[in-house]
């Protein structure tokens, strides 16, 4: 487990600007939230699709549509159950099993948490975690809670291999003992261990943030800093025009299924 | 470094709300609890959640805990529900810390746990059932309901287990609750 949940790169994604993804992402939410037909819900997913395959690779791209089968499973097995009014497609012996409007949740919900996932994954694996900082500071997170949450990512790989050192430790000690444990009497004594690990650099880490004069009131400077001028005008245009074309998308594009 | 109850410097707060969220993250995505009938696995998040506010208070378990679990969404294929992990794990962090309250160095107030595990409990799996709704529908969403449930329960237990011999062992961390 290392510290930046994005994948390196240097695509047109990679590039495109941290505070303008974010504009992007909430864009899309609100727009797959409002009411519209499916059409621009499914041209979406495609370009998305298109856009994680070319940037970050068509194995990337299997991740997310992988982890969403089972949801869609239960999307298509269940829906029908909690909705059963409408014009009947299915019927046994008098009850409804299957309805045209369960249907069109169906594809509703289906394209829409499709949509949300694929956005969702491309903006955070093409973003690395220093330009995600910076953009929530662009957008108001105060610096105490920026410092937080890099420090917290920085922390995260030390901690893990300490898990996986004493969690080996700890089969090592079982093991020359002749005793196999499981569930909560194997977990609960590594969890003890590494948790101590952790609290025990608390007071550490809190004397050399004090010593670099954290808690002081004099302004700071910035070490990393996001793109400005002509290239982030670019980007925020970009972003500016996706809005524009989903809105237009939705109010112009007629409906393709029987059923908005 | 001076850890008395009446001062909390900035220092050592940010460096518990860090610490803890690191924890929270590691102990969702990297811990895993099996479930031998299913040959599944839990998570134990929650078990970070619960310790987090038995053992510092709300408020850090309102950060640690929703910050934490929501990274943990972020490394994984589901960066979509970062911000309902976020909002739901930060205040079952906080109820569980608020009912929980402080605990003496003696004994623990069985009846305040419970109640404080149980709003846990409620607004984790009430949470989850509503943002599930929201991407899912409700039938998608009501199928994760016995997950969620399961979860809590080996969070709770995890953490009851966790929580006095940690403060046996770091005595000094009963004055850094917020």
């Amino acid at each position: 487990m290392n510290r930046d949940f994005s994948i390196a790169g240097g695509s047109l994604l990679h590039r495109y600007d941290p505070r303008a993804k974010l504009l992007v992402l909430l864009a899309g939410v609100v727009f797959l939230f409002l009411p519209h037909t499916v059409l621009p819900s499914l041209i979406l997913a495609a370009c998305l699709a298109v856009l994680i395959a070319r940037c970050l690779g068509s194995g990337e791209l299997r991740r997310p549509v992988a982890a969403l089968l089972p949801i869609f499973l239960f999307i298509v097995l269940l829906t029908p159950v909690f909705r059963r009014g409408g014009t009947p497609l299915l019927e046994l012996g008098g009850v409804r099993i299957l309805t045209m409007e369960a249907v069109s949740d169906i594809v509703t919900l289906s394209v829409r948490f499709l949509c949300i996932t694929l956005l969702f994954f491309a903006v955070f694996r093409s973003t690395d975690t220093d330009g995600l900082v910076l953009a929530l500071r662009a957008v108001g997170l105060p610096y105490g809670a920026a410092l937080m949450l890099i420090i917290a990512l920085r922390t995260i790989p030390s901690l893990a291999s300490a898990y996986r050192d004493i969690t080996d430790a700890h089969k090592l000690r079982r093991a020359g003992i002749g005793r196999e444990e499981r569930g909560s009497r194997a977990i609960v004594p590594v969890l003890t261990s590494v948790l101590i690990h952790a609290l025990k650099g608390i007071p550490l880490l809190a004397m050399a943030l004090e010593s670099r004069g954290y808690g002081r009131r004099n302004p700071r400077s910035s070490y990393a800093v996001l793109k400005a001028g002509r290239p982030l005008a670019l980007d925020f245009a970009a972003a500016a025009l996706m809005v524009v074309l989903l809105a237009l998308g939705a109010l112009l594009l007629p409906p393709v299924l029987p059923f908005p | 470094m001076k850890e008395e109850s009446s001062s909390f410097p900035p220092a050592l707060r940010l460096s518990l709300l860090a610490i803890m969220t690191a924890v929270t993250t590691v102990m969702t995505r990297l811990v895993q609890f099996p479930f031998a009938p299913t040959r599944g696995y839990y998570h134990l998040g929650d078990a970070a959640v619960y310790f987090t506010a038995l053992s510092f208070g709300p408020f850090t378990a309102l950060i640690a805990g929703g910050v934490g679990t929501a990274l943990a969404d972020l490394f994984s294929p589901f960066a979509q529900w970062a911000p309902f992990s976020l909002a739901i794990h930060g205040l079952q962090g906080l109820a569980v810390g608020l009912i929980a309250g402080k605990t003496g160095d003696s004994r623990v107030p069985v009846l305040r746990w419970i109640l404080a595990f149980a709003a846990g409990t409620i607004l984790l799996c009430g949470g989850y059932l509503a943002a599930g709704t929201l991407l899912t529908g409700f039938g998608a969403a009501l199928a994760e309901l016995p997950g969620n449930l399961g979860q809590s329960v080996v969070g709770i237990v995890c953490a009851v287990l966790l929580t006095p011999p940690i403060r046996i062992a770091l005595p000094q961390i009963r004055s850094w609750r917020w």
